[in-house]
């Protein structure tokens, strides 16, 4: 729906993830969201509307893979975890995360 | 591979969402244990944990999109909600379907005769270069006429540009054997016709190429229809005998029930061409040609034409002036009158379809006022415009999907209504059918109409601000739709206007030809067809078979008159002769081409053609008498001094003279459009194959038991045929005329019925609209009356406006008509009059019932609801 609004910001969220799911293995939605939100030292804060539609989106794309489990709660849950497809794709997200940072502070400094 | 998931996913639709409310559910879940751990109590947790989720739902169906071909999904949500939507307020939908199923049904049967008689290529391998090959000349004022023989026969001598020509020549012969005796139409080809036109046989072989040498055996080949009627479809008749005009033919195929042209014909035999007996100017055969590749029509006309100024040179006496016409095959047998008509018609169903359209798209906008609180609210919750918008065209995308399904079965009606009125003279009309091209057609109309009317609604909704549009469910919303509604109604009463004044002048024109006058009484005449074979009938029998006939009849009780001729006015046989006066030096320059007809007496009494001067034939004129008769503009032109023509002697080609012993009037032998003919008349000479014709007291059909009993007293091997009364005759003359008048008049009472409900509907819109406006002038003391009065002059103003633009488009129109119109005048001033009171007074009835209500609205009422 309104997709184009937050196209950067998905962009980043799934960079986001995919990393999340690279350092931590299998995870459910709610840990992703309190695990960035940790990560960033509480200055990127998940919306929620926006994880759970990326998190299908990347399966869709064959990025992540999900199954059904019990949390230590013993409360059933949807862990996702990286495919490999999903690590290719974090090299390529990282990289022009990276090469989009460094344009962008350079063009800070000297423009 | 992810599409095809998402495809899949379709059809676990439940299952997935299940699973999307489980894991969000989680998710808060988890958000309440934390909130609790830090210390908050389970209710106040649930609370701030969803408040903090924000909207699930939408993230739900945000998520769920992720899952689902989106595209799919939202067809079918979209789809069964419009259902849904669309049965909340059937006599919306059924009016919305009636309309469209009207117009496409209507559009479809219309584009299925277009197509079945013009656009469908002609069933000939590579039909584009077969030609047809006339011969004409501008002295005799002969546009298209058949060849003659040797100047057929020196084209396929000489011309370099066909692959090969095929004469052609219409006969017709009486089968005997089992069963009655009957007339059949024959068509005499020569032998290479259906290797030239690339027409195969149904069964059997067609003819060799030494089949139509002088002297070769007698083999034919039956028409579908014919061997299906009369011998049952037996396959093993091919390689038998039937017995025609008394001589055994061999039966060596059957053709195909579809040759292009000539779809009433019986039989096919080989044409023999003997040149030792034909004329060169004696111009009977019909020429057709196939092109060789490369070879234009244009350079085939013009080596003709090269060929036609050699032969004149050779033979001046025959040839003078006679020059070649060629044109494609489709184009002579779909002539331009017919297309004319046709693109007419297409024109009138095409404008009836828009003027649905634009009711729909109005009904839809009506409809969309009322729908403003349900799309605000719709989008509070979540759905995006865009959902919105493609949610609107999916609703008109089902409403025009009924109508289209309904507006098939109206076109299988139309089209089997269509078959049975279609004139027998509309070529090619006997295939007519829905097929798939046809159908086709349908379904892109229905997807082009939903479209169409469905863009507007969703134009609406796309200028839809969730905030206004919930304050404002009613009320003084959008002055633009008002517009808009209004620009609407403007246009469709435009597009009817323009179908009523074409009606008008079709109408008019058809009037006119109803009134022409002919210059006979076809009224209460009956007229029949007789063939005497020649092996039975030598002259002498033959004028004593008729003289018998012509007397037994006369004791008929209920016959007036009756008479032998060998054509009747708009019946088939006509010929014509050039006329030259016999007194002038022989071989004068001052030829005249005329009808030539052969009649009895009784002919001009049955058919009340006045004498003008001298005498009728009597019994001094049987058999080979010399006596004639001339048309008044005959005699006046061949003595235009003015002489009295009694006594004098005229010379028809190059017979010996005959004494003229009176003037009859003129009469309208070909067509009721065209001027009568100069005509000669000489008694019953050497005819075997004539007509009967003969005057009722009463009704004219009680006479042909009569007639079959009197020729069977006379020779029981006999059939009488073609019994026809003259009337219908002369109504078949203009039966495409009426045909035009009567559809284009009937789509054009559709389009204003429907113009006048769009123009009363968006009154009564404004009247509703308007109420609380007319509340506060009626309470400052404005007259109901004023107020109506007012109203009404708004929904004339829109109307005018589309009356002026209608009437312009009319005349436009007019000039495609031109063709059609018989002494009427495309913009003929006294029609468009008429036609401009009939919408006025339409305009002005649909204007003021809707606007009469307003008298009827309570003051305080109205201003409360404000």
């Amino acid at each position: 729906m309104s997709k184009q609004n937050n196209d950067i910001l998905q962009g980043t969220l799934s960079l986001l993830v995919l990393r999340a799911l690279e350092a931590r293995g299998r995870m459910h939605g709610y840990a992703l969201t309190s695990h960035i939100q940790k990560a960033s030292a509480e200055l990127l804060r998940v919306e929620e509307g926006s994880l759970y539609p990326a998190l299908h989106r990347m399966e869709q794309d064959g990025w992540v893979r999900s199954e059904w489990g019990v949390t230590e709660k013993g409360r059933k849950a949807k862990f996702y975890s990286l495919t490999p497809k999903g690590e290719g794709q974090l090299v390529v997200e990282r990289e022009s995360w990276e090469r989009l940072t460094k344009g962008v502070s350079r063009a800070l400094r000297y423009a | 591979m992810a599409r095809r998931h998402r495809l899949f996913n379709l059809f676990g639709r439940t299952r997935i969402s299940q699973a999307i409310d489980d894991e969000l559910q989680f998710h808060i879940d988890e958000r309440v244990d934390e909130l609790m751990a830090g210390g908050l109590g389970e209710t106040d947790a649930r609370i701030l944990a969803s408040r903090q989720f924000g909207n699930a739902t939408l993230y739900k169906e945000r998520t769920r999109n992720m899952n689902v071909s989106q595209t799919f999904e939202d067809l079918f949500d979209d789809a069964a909600y419009a259902v849904r939507s669309l049965g909340r307020t059937p006599a919306f939908t059924v009016a919305a379907i009636l309309t469209l199923a009207l117009g496409i049904g209507a559009t479809t049967a219309i584009y299925g005769v277009v197509r079945t008689v013009w656009l469908r290529p002609l069933p000939f391998s590579d039909p584009d270069r077969v030609v047809r090959i006339w011969e004409k000349n501008s002295r005799l004022d002969i546009g298209k006429f058949s060849a003659s023989v040797p100047n057929f026969l020196s084209w396929r001598e000489r011309s370099l540009s066909f692959e090969s020509l095929v004469a052609i020549q219409g006969k017709s012969a009486n089968l005997t054997g089992q069963g009655d005796p009957e007339r059949v139409l024959s068509l005499a080809v020569t032998a290479h016709f259906f290797d030239t036109l690339g027409i195969r046989p149904l069964r059997g072989r067609s003819f060799a190429a030494d089949e139509d040498a002088p002297g070769h055996a007698r083999v034919a080949m039956l028409s579908k229809r014919l061997w299906q009627r009369r011998y049952a479809g037996d396959p093993n008749l091919i390689g038998r005998t039937i017995p025609l005009n008394g001589e055994n033919w061999t039966v060596i195929g059957i053709a195909p029930a579809d040759m292009g042209f000539a779809s009433d014909i019986d039989i096919c035999e080989p044409l023999t061409l003997d040149p030792s007996q034909e004329n060169r100017g004696d111009h009977h055969v019909l020429v057709l040609g196939r092109l060789k590749p490369g070879v234009s029509a244009g350079q085939a006309d013009a080596e003709l034409t090269r060929l036609a100024v050699q032969l004149e040179r050779e033979f001046p006496n025959s040839n003078r002036d006679w020059r070649v016409r060629l044109a494609p095959a489709l184009e002579w047998i779909v002539d331009r009158e017919t297309r004319s008509a046709l693109l007419v018609l297409l024109i009138a169903v095409g404008l009836l379809l828009i003027v649905a359209c634009i009711n729909v798209a109005n009904l839809l906008l009506a409809r969309a006022s009322s729908r403003v609180q349900e799309f605000g609210i719709r989008q509070a919750l979540g759905a995006g415009r865009g959902r919105l918008i493609r949610q609107l065209a999916t609703e008109s995308l089902v409403l025009a999907a009924a109508g289209g399904a309904s507006g098939i079965l109206v076109a299988l009606l139309g089209v089997r209504g269509l078959r049975a009125i279609l004139p027998a003279n509309v070529p090619r009309a006997g295939q007519l059918a829905l097929d798939f091209p046809v159908l086709g057609a349908a379904v892109a109309l229905t997807l082009i109409t939903g479209l169409a009317f469905g863009l507007v609604p969703a134009w609406v909704a796309s200028r839809l601000d969730v905030q206004t549009s919930l304050r404002q469910a009613r009320g003084a919303s959008g002055s633009g739709r008002l517009r808009l509604r209004q620009a609407l109604v403007a246009g469709e009463f435009a597009l009817a206007s323009m179908l009523v004044a074409s009606a008008g002048l079709l109408l008019a024109s058809f009037g006119r030809l109803q009134n022409v006058d002919v210059g006979f009484q076809p009224q209460n005449v009956l007229t029949a067809r007789i063939s005497l074979p020649e092996a039975m009938y030598s002259w002498d029998r033959t004028w004593a078979f008729q003289r018998d006939l012509v007397r037994e009849l006369s004791a008929v009780p209920g016959l007036q008159a009756a008479g032998i001729s060998r054509s009747v006015p708009f019946g088939a046989n006509g010929g014509s002769m050039t006329v030259s006066p016999a007194d002038d030096a022989p071989g004068s320059e001052q030829k005249i081409s005329a009808d030539f007809q052969m009649a009895t007496r009784g002919y001009f009494q049955a058919l009340r053609i006045p004498l003008r001067r001298g005498r009728m034939f009597d019994e001094r004129d049987q058999g080979p008498s010399r006596s004639t008769l001339l048309s008044e503009s005959l005699a006046q032109r061949v003595w235009p001094d003015g002489r009295d023509p009694i006594g004098r002697q005229v010379r028809y080609g190059d017979n010996p003279p005959f004494t003229v012993v009176g003037v009859v009037a003129d009469v309208r032998q070909e067509a009721l459009t065209e001027d009568p003919a100069p005509a000669a008349y000489v008694p019953s000479w050497y005819l075997r194959d004539f007509f009967v014709v003969m005057r009722a007291h009463g009704e004219p059909a009680q006479l042909a038991t009569a007639l079959r009993q009197t020729v069977a007293k006379l020779d029981s091997a006999q059939p009488v045929f073609d019994v026809r009364p003259l009337a219908d005759l002369r109504d078949a003359d203009s039966a495409p005329q009426r045909l035009n008048a009567f559809l284009t008049g009937s789509f054009a009472l559709l389009a204003l019925a429907l113009g006048a409900v769009g123009v009363a509907d968006a009154v009564s819109y404004s009247v509703i609209r308007r109420a609380p406006e007319m509340a506060i002038r009626m309470a400052l003391g404005a007259t109901p009356e004023r107020v109506v009065r007012g109203v009404t002059a708004s929904g004339l103003r829109i109307c005018l406006i589309g009356l002026v633009a209608g009437l312009a488009g009319a005349s436009a129109l007019g000039r495609v008509m031109a063709r059609l119109l018989y002494q009427v005048r495309p913009d003929d001033p006294a029609i468009f009059g008429a036609v401009a009171a009939v919408l006025l007074g339409t305009a002005l009835l649909a204007s003021w019932l809707p606007a009469r209500r307003i008298a009827r609205i309570d003051p305080v009422a109205a201003l409360r609801k404000e």
